[in-house]
């Protein structure tokens, strides 16, 4: 109980106020680049040999630019907790890594004010946010052989769409070359050097940031759709497959405690309309199985990591194909916000953990099957009163908090034949019971421990009384997006500045500006969160994987990693180090010494 | 939930907050951060909102 591996993913947004108006704005990549110069100052990092842009710390965790579009200067700052044993244990990683990015964030060299937002949504409506990683049991039985048939059956399919990946890169190349030749014929007589550099290779490369992707805009769409045309058969087959046989069991039982979560666990969120939402990402959620973000679609359960382990990651070596046949795999949700309070983080994860215990153990009861989950999920997320009912397919309608009461139900009774249960287990159910009998009697008692009803309270406390500046403000000139929002109401843009404010990662910060007055409740202690940014955590590949990164970080190699595998150096010096080993809880290791 | 496991979770709970004793500081209202944040919001949000933008690129 308690003893699986589970991780966070989570998508911050940059913010860049510069000094003056004559500064500019730095591009998202050099935000990035700037970020890890700082945490490089703070603790050792190595970097990534990976597909996309990054580096891994000693702590056990990593960090990513996360873009699409680079050439249209899209991208966010990701971090990754290190794989973590118990709610407890990941809270205190994640408040490590985000006091970690912030402080880097403030104290990068750039001229101006830069700030990580802990949020989902922005005022565009752009979604990103938090993904939640629990080590599951994928199949049994039948399900399992139909699975790892399957992945047999789709090796050549594998096999040609990596062939196809490769004949776009080489595509690319060859036009790389067919651009430079052109440059150089060009530019003598070329007048704006800079503008004709900007035509054939971005603007990244002619404003000098080469490494922000050195592509033009129409290039990288041919890229991308050229790669999402290559990569559709077998990404239709593997969401197939996984639909039909992967989580199945996991997913049935653990659907509705999922949609009823935002409850507590629900960040709030204005919505484009001026409508108030429990949860900021949850209206955007669009299809309960996906691989997510691959064409516009946003699941509940990920299954992008599975396509990336056959197509992308699965370039290191056969061997991250080969991982996917085993029993136990990586159950990933999408549907999830970004906490700033941390009992809703520690119960978001807490009582996942205690459900998934109790589905694996056999012991959770068929829940109620919602007639349409994703509707249902709507329902529940644009009534902030908690009275909304979904229907079930029995008929039965379900409120939130009913749902909720099921699982809490089953869990108890489940805990209660378990002599040996751990306190954490027993923790989070009382504080989760505690948590839902007060959404009912008295939610203001949840300010400090609930995001959507602090963010609400804030905004109650906050509204009211005329002010010309936003008046003024009011007129001017808007993105069609932000003008749908000024178009709510008076206040609706000042609303939405606590909206997104309340998760800026500062001392200017809503959220901290509130936690410094004492109001909100905490979890973990100063000293796990200082513990959790030094070093990894102890019983866990992440373990194994800081101390090489410590060691290895000073000499520059290169170091690629993910949760099976670390490799070190590249050519007759790489070395391939698995961690499988360290996934077998082996005892409470010390953590190594900093 | 039975009466062992409660004073086992209770337990736990006396034992954090013990842990999280903080010393004496001086710390502002919830009131005065109210105010704080109230007169903040309605300091160019149109301004801040487009700053914190974040597009990943791929909508």
């Amino acid at each position: 109980m308690f003893d699986r591996l589970v991780g966070m993913e989570t998508e911050y947004a940059v913010r860049f106020h510069p000094a003056d108006s004559a500064s500019g704005v730095p591009s998202r990549h050099q935000l990035y680049l700037s970020l890890v110069q700082a945490l490089r100052l703070r603790l050792p990092v190595a970097r990534a040999r990976h597909f996309k842009e990054g580096v891994f710390t000693a702590a056990g965790g990593a960090v990513w630019f996360e873009t699409e579009r680079p050439a249209l200067g899209a991208g966010l700052v990701e971090g990754a907790t290190p794989e973590c044993r118990g709610a407890r244990r990941l809270v205190a990683y994640q408040r490590a890594q985000d006091r970690l990015l912030a402080e880097a964030a403030a104290a990068s060299r750039l001229d101006g004010e830069f700030r990580l937002l802990k949020n989902d949504r922005d005022a565009e409506g752009n979604v990103y946010g938090a993904q939640e990683n629990y080590e599951a049991q994928a199949a049994h039985g039948v399900c399992l052989w139909i699975w790892r048939v399957g992945l047999a059956l789709l090796l050549p399919l594998v096999v040609l769409t990596r062939l196809a990946i490769l004949l776009l890169v080489v595509g690319a190349i060859f036009y790389f070359l067919a651009a430079g030749v052109a440059y150089l014929l060009a530019a003598p007589l070329c007048g704006d050097r800079r503008r004709l550099s900007a035509a054939l290779f971005g603007i990244g490369w002619a404003v000098g940031d080469e490494l922000g992707g050195p592509t033009p805009i129409w290039l990288e769409t041919v890229i991308l759709w050229g790669a999402r045309l290559v990569t559709a058969p077998l990404a239709t087959s593997l969401v197939g497959l996984t639909r039909m046989v992967l989580f199945r069991s996991v997913r049935r039982r653990l659907l509705p405690f999922l949609v009823s979560r935002p409850v507590f666990a629900g960040a709030g969120n204005i919505d484009e309309r001026g409508n108030w939402r429990i949860a900021d990402k949850a209206p955007a959620i669009n299809c309960v199985v996906g691989l997510g973000g691959f064409i516009s679609d946003r699941p509940i359960f990920t299954f992008g990591h599975f396509f990336k382990a056959a197509c992308i990651d699965g370039g290191h070596s056969l061997a991250q194909y080969l991982k996917l046949f085993s029993p136990r795999q990586r159950l990933q949700i999408g549907l999830g916000d970004s906490n700033m309070c941390q009992v809703a983080e520690y119960l978001r994860v807490g009582a996942t953990l205690l459900v998934l215990d109790c589905i694996e153990a056999g012991a959770m009861p068929a829940p109620p099957r919602l007639r349409r989950p994703i509707r249902a999920l709507r329902t529940i997320c644009s009534d902030p009163k908690l009275e909304a009912a979904v229907t079930s397919w029995s008929g039965r309608r379900w409120t939130a908090i009913e749902l909720q009461r099921f699982y809490l139900r089953a869990c108890r009774s489940w805990l209660e034949k378990q002599p040996d249960a751990p306190a954490e287990a027993l923790d989070v159910l009382r504080r989760w019971e505690e948590t839902i009998d007060a959404l009912e009697s008295c939610p203001r008692s949840l300010v400090g421990s609930v995001d959507w009803i602090t963010k609400q309270f804030l905004l109650e406390q906050c509204s009211g009384g005329e002010d010309e500046r936003l008046s003024a403000e009011a007129s001017a000139d808007f993105s069609p997006a932000l003008a749908a929002v000024a178009a709510t109401g008076p206040q609706a843009l000042a609303k939405k500045k606590i909206d997104l404010k309340y998760h800026e990662l500062s001392s200017d910060g809503y959220f901290a500006q509130l936690q410094a007055t004492g109001a909100v409740a905490s979890v973990v202690t100063e000293e796990e969160i200082q513990r959790a940014m030094r070093s990894p955590p102890p019983d866990s590949p992440a373990t194994m994987r800081g101390r090489y990164i410590r060691e290895f970080a000073g000499e520059g190699s290169a170091v690629s990693a993910n949760w099976d595998v670390v490799v070190i150096g590249s050519g007759r010096q790489r070395k391939r180090i698995p961690l499988a080993q360290f996934r077998r809880r082996t005892g409470d290791e010390k953590p190594p010494v900093d | 939930m039975s009466n062992v496991a409660e004073s086992k979770s209770r337990e736990l709970e006396s034992g954090r907050e013990s842990a999280n004793v903080q010393p004496a500081v001086e710390r502002p209202s919830v009131a005065e951060v109210v105010a704080r944040i109230s007169a903040d919001s309605r300091v160019q949000p149109k301004q801040y909102l487009e700053e914190s933008v974040a597009p990943l690129g791929g909508e």
